[in-house]
């Protein structure tokens, strides 16, 4: 097995203060959360709003403090500190985010929102062709190099978004709600770069969604989680095909269906 | 798509251009010496050979208020470049780099603002000795924690979007996610802001000039010369009230300015 990213007992703490005077309180955004993503693998997290998915990709992608427990990627063990975690893990493991409007710089031309990762990471040599390389493997002509975010469609920045992630070679993504400000049709066009992305080069997903279809499609595995735990996991048919726990039939049962547009 | 420029923007900027300009080519354009006095000519009111009258010394008050606008319009200039500048690119790391480097400034800046700046200018114009360079200095400075603290708070909520955390993740250090998205995208704000300060950047060091701390005799200066003019402005009201109108009118451009950036630079406002 080849493990890219792997949680053991994860729990993060927020502190909140109810005004100035105000008692201390303390809201557990995860706790005890256990996963592994292999290469070549997709691992589904489902949940409500406020479930601590977010949370979840914030610790992992070393952008939130863990409280307790480890991060692993590619087997090396990350410190909790977010800021200390060294360079080379944050290009092994890149992140996706759900609002391709927000996502990109507004001011930064597509070239250089895809080429930034390159200067953090290789900053010698020229990364033009680089750059196109990776237009081409998302779908899109160079001239998009000179282009601003937004004259793009949705589609074509969440395309972007994922070049920028691809062009330092990571060995695992995690895509937080990759598609859903998406129309249903780029939807279905973005997966199917997603499912051919990772064949080519052996990509892990963690794939953040409360669209069951979605997670039907690509993931091989599903977790589930509720008020920052893990509540349910197993293979994707097992916990889609025959939930376990009620509150994962519930969250099945409450989700819109769409058949045949995924499948 | 023709995109409409708001009114205030139009006029703004034609005011603006046309005062800087002016005083720009005040060698040019000015029908007399800005400085010699004339013993034959004290005090004459407005007429063909002096457009705007003389004053005590019989200089020509146009003359005085085109070479003027070059001290006036300058020292607002750089009062603003210091302390927008200044004020922006310290509110915007102090924002970004958080924790007690960002609770300790905002408390000096607190400490700054309840001490009544225009004392302080004073205070500091006399020690320093009263000259333009210094005035530039002691306004500029004295602006500073103003423009921190608002672009601070500019800063705080660019830094929750999503592509700094995209930046954050992929490995940007500080300067990199300052200098690179940012100051960048801080930069319209910045623009708006800085032209409405103009304005009272110019009244401001208009007044330190009235009261002497700013521009030294000779050299024309609107402040100084509506000082000049005071004693007489019941009966030769050119000597101050043109001056001053000098004054009302470039602050309105800059103001108009900065509202029309405003309303131009904002997407909320895209719609209309």
């Amino acid at each position: 097995m080849n493990t890219v990213l792997a949680l053991e007992g994860l729990g993060v703490t927020y502190r909140r203060r109810a005004g100035l005077f105000g008692a201390a309180t303390e809201v557990k955004a995860l706790s005890d959360v256990s996963l592994h993503v292999e290469a070549s693998e997709c691992v589904g997290i489902i949940g409500e709003s406020g479930c601590g998915k977010s949370t979840l990709a914030g610790v992992a992608a070393g952008l939130i403090d863990a409280g307790a427990g480890r991060v692993r990627i590619a087997g090396e063990l990350m410190p909790r500190q977010s800021r200390s975690r060294p360079l080379a893990a944050r290009r092994a493991l890149q992140l996706v985010f759900q609002d391709p409007y927000g996502s990109l710089d507004p001011r930064q031309r597509i070239g250089a929102i895809i080429a930034e990762g390159l200067t953090i990471h290789a900053p010698a040599g020229d990364h033009h062709d680089q750059v196109l390389a990776v237009l081409a493997a998302v779908g899109l002509s160079g001239d998009f190099i000179n282009r601003l975010p937004h004259q793009l469609s949705g589609g074509q920045r969440q395309r972007v978004a994922l070049a920028r992630a691809l062009v330092v070679e990571p060995r695992v993504i995690i895509l937080d709600e990759p598609t859903s400000a998406l129309d249903l049709s780029v939807q279905a066009q973005i997966l199917n770069l997603l499912l051919d992305l990772q064949a080519a080069r052996g990509l892990g997903y963690l794939l953040i969604s409360h669209d069951i279809d979605v997670i039907r499609h690509l993931c091989h595995r599903v977790i589930v989680m509720a008020a920052g735990r893990i509540v349910e996991a197993g293979p994707t048919a097992d916990v889609l095909g025959n939930p376990q726990m009620p509150y994962t039939q519930r969250l099945i049962a409450a989700a819109p269906s769409i058949p045949g547009l995924v499948a | 798509m023709i995109r409409r420029y708001p009114p205030a923007l139009v006029a703004g900027a034609a005011i603006t251009v046309f005062m800087i300009v002016v005083s720009l080519a005040a060698p040019w354009l000015s029908p007399w010496p800005p400085n010699v006095p004339d013993v034959g000519a004290i005090l004459e009111p407005p007429s063909w050979r002096h457009p705007a009258g003389t004053d005590a010394l019989g200089r020509d008050i146009l003359s005085r208020i085109l070479w003027g606008g070059r001290a006036s319009l300058g020292v607002a200039i750089g009062i603003v470049a210091l302390s927008v500048g200044l004020g922006a690119l310290l509110g915007a790391a102090v924002a970004l780099a958080g924790g007690w480097i960002d609770t300790l400034v905002m408390r000096l800046v607190d400490i700054a603002l309840s001490i009544p700046a225009i004392v302080i200018a004073l205070a500091l114009s006399a020690a320093l000795g009263p000259s333009l360079g210094n005035l530039v200095l002691v306004l500029g400075l004295l602006g500073v924690p103003f423009n921190l603290r608002l672009f601070r708070s500019e800063t705080l909520s660019l830094r929750e979007r999503p592509f700094i955390a995209a930046s954050r993740a992929m490995g940007a250090g500080f300067a990199a996610l300052l200098g690179r998205h940012i100051l960048p995208n801080l930069a319209p704000v910045i623009v708006t802001f800085a032209s409405a300060a103009l304005g009272s950047a110019l009244v401001m060091a208009s007044a330190l000039s009235f009261v002497g701390l700013g521009a030294q005799p000779p050299t024309a200066e609107w402040g100084a010369m509506i000082f000049d003019g005071r004693t007489t402005i019941m009966y030769e009201w050119w000597c101050a009230v043109l001056p001053g109108l000098a004054v009302a009118l470039s602050a309105l451009g800059f103001i108009l300015l900065g509202d029309g950036l405003r309303d131009w630079l904002d997407p909320r406002h895209e719609a209309r």
